[in-house]
């Protein structure tokens, strides 16, 4: 489908707007019901834009030091992980390709787990070393998993989707044994591979917007190549594209984000599957339309499911990871199964 | 001018796995000149290419672009000078035809900045002279064959290069499409001195077209020269081991080849009814 300029800025726009107005109604919900309205009104009183009486100063510390850096975590992990989605999805040419369904996830988990459990808790010029060796986890797997699956220079669906699983499958028993290893530090771990964002504090969410910021700017300016590396790898270098520098620098920064995602949230599925997928089906496959529409959506489903997440049995809380992988794996499915239409007509 | 050397290949050897898939080749390819490799399946004709277009990355002092050395250029300057068409792109992909022929001007845009008028206008241009201009908005997924074929074709002279290397361009096309791309190909070579290499499997297409034809077997190259001189009986039968016989074309002369069954009874027998 091919949508003109105005509309794609219009469409941009409408998404922006929607991923504010969801952000205020996260600060909104929760067990102390402020209305939207309240929202704003705290938010302006605060920037001392307009002058409120005192009743609303517990609500200030509700939506400022709880709420909204919750909902800002969740929309930067949406960005952050569909960004991810959506770059593996043109690398791997394969639309099944999602951080979590390839292992990368589970592979950052178990980097951790180790520095967990090894005790080698030490922060080293800002970075901790738990989000270190999450990331070698993350950038070790997503190798392991591609080079199995490999065949000549193209892993076909059904290979990396079965070395995804299986990478998966084995590095969750890993995980779970360290737990049973080391009993002290089951509470943290359960934490990584479940996936949560109730740790949510400014810190955790500048850490994000440090990560998936620039990355997505790096991403952008690579939006040709990323292009016609989709068209085939072959025609891309005989074009002049370094096919394997763009894509060990995509490696890296993918794996950065998702090793950054996991540490501050643990494992969240499917969050990278989705919205790259319906972005490409709406704007087309260029980079430079659908990167933009993908963070933006990402984030919003991110929130969404936050929402959905604290709401439906409130006051209890659903683990943002079941909210995800209850819309993530029906689409995984739907996926496999138009797929498989493809192949017989 | 025409004598000028546009491509020149120097003892090139390439093993993979202990299979030895070229030997020693040595050849010179003259500029604005049309050349159909040709061989059996697994001579290495599809190899050589590769090595030319340096997908696989060449020695060297191996192959020469006018003069220079193929290892030595970078990524996009050798883009400038040599294009490239494979036999299919990913059919995967969704993007309109437009915007595939736009990326063949890659290595003209630097990374920072987005096409130029300039770009668009030679993108629309490479369409027009390979007859792809009406279906410039069309997904290339819902192109036929033959279409989408041509619109990689131009994508390879939207590069503006002066050798166009093509992999069995006509392999999956019915006659009608065939003769459509090869009449382009032979248009882009006499209009605008484009050197074509081109791998072919039928030798009709090949004798029709071509200036020199290239014969491979075994990786080696067994013969090289002008279709009359190369295509005769004894060296289709050493190269692919099959009776032909060969008349003339009653249009234009050239050579007509038609390959002979191995059951010489059998055509016997269709004789005598």
């Amino acid at each position: 489908m091919v949508i003109d300029k105005s509309r794609y800025r219009f469409i941009v726009f409408i998404s922006f707007v929607v991923l504010i107005v969801l952000i205020a109604f996260a600060a909104a919900i929760g067990t102390v019901k402020i209305s939207v309205l309240d929202v704003l009104k705290t938010v302006l009183s605060r920037f001392k834009i307009i002058n409120e009486n005192e009743f609303l100063k517990t609500n200030e510390i509700i939506i400022f030091n709880i709420r909204l850096p919750r909902a800002f975590l969740a929309c930067f992990i949406g960005m952050g992980l569909s960004m991810v989605g959506l770059v593996y999805q043109g690398i791997f040419k394969n639309p099944m390709a999602d951080p979590f369904v390839l292992g990368t996830s589970s592979g950052s988990a178990l980097g951790a787990s180790i520095a967990i459990v090894l005790g080698i808790e030490k922060t080293f010029l800002g970075l901790s070393s738990i989000a270190a060796c999450a990331f070698t986890g993350a950038v070790l797997t997503t190798l392991v998993v591609y080079n199995i699956a490999k065949v000549g220079n193209r892993a076909s669906n059904t290979n990396l989707l079965l070395s995804g699983v299986a990478m998966n499958f084995f590095l969750s028993s890993i995980i779970s044994f360290i737990m049973v290893l080391d009993r002290n530090q089951v509470e943290k771990i359960v934490f990584w591979t479940l996936g949560s964002l109730a740790g949510a504090n400014y810190k955790n969410v500048m850490l994000l917007i440090l990560i998936v910021i620039p990355s997505s700017f790096i991403i952008y300016f690579f939006y040709r190549d990323l292009n016609i590396i989709a068209t085939g790898e072959e025609t891309a270098s005989s074009l002049g594209v370094e096919v394997e520098k763009v894509k060990n620098l995509m490696f890296i920064i993918s794996s950065l984000i998702v090793a950054t995602c996991v540490s501050v949230s643990g494992i969240i599925g499917f969050v990278g599957l989705i919205m790259p997928h319906i972005v490409k089906i709406i704007i087309g496959p260029d980079y430079k339309k659908a990167l933009p529409l993908t963070l933006l959506w990402g984030a919003i489903f991110m929130v969404l499911c936050d929402i959905l997440s604290r709401s439906i049995l409130s006051p209890a809380e659903i683990p943002i990871g079941v909210i995800t992988s209850f819309f993530g794996a029906p689409y995984f499915i739907y996926l496999l199964y138009k797929d498989k239409k493809k192949v017989i007509s | 001018m025409k004598d000028e050397i546009a491509l020149e290949i120097k003892n090139l050897n390439y093993t993979a796995l202990s299979n030895e898939i070229l030997k020693n080749i040595s050849c010179n390819f003259k500029k604005g000149l049309f050349y159909s490799i040709i061989g059996p399946n697994g001579s290495g004709k599809t190899t050589l290419l590769r090595h030319i277009s340096r997908n696989l990355m060449p020695r060297e002092d191996v192959i020469l672009i006018e003069g220079k050395d193929a290892a030595y250029f970078k990524g996009t300057d050798f883009a400038k000078i040599v294009s490239y068409v494979p036999q299919q792109i990913d059919s995967s992909c969704t993007f309109t035809a437009f915007d595939v022929v736009l990326m063949g001007r890659y290595p003209y845009i630097k990374r920072f900045e987005g096409e130029k008028k300039k770009d668009v206008d030679i993108a629309l241009w490479a369409m027009k002279v390979t007859n792809t201009f009406a279906i410039k908005d069309k997904n290339i997924n819902f192109l036929s064959g033959g279409e989408r074929q041509r619109v990689i074709i131009a994508r390879a002279i939207a590069q503006q290069g002066k050798i166009l290397l093509l992999d069995e361009p006509t392999s999956h096309l019915d006659i009608h499409h065939q003769i459509e791309i090869m009449d382009t190909l032979k248009q882009l070579n006499i209009n605008y001195g484009i050197t074509v290499l081109c791998v072919l499997h039928d030798l009709n297409t090949a004798c029709e077209y071509s200036d020199y034809i290239v014969v491979m077997k075994d990786g080696k190259i067994e013969n090289m020269g002008k279709p009359q001189d190369v295509l005769n009986e004894k060296i289709i039968k050493n190269v692919y081991g099959i009776d032909v016989s060969i008349i003339k074309n009653p249009v234009n002369g050239n050579f007509h080849i038609i390959p002979q069954s191995n059951l010489k009874s059998y055509s016997k027998c269709i004789g005598s009814i």
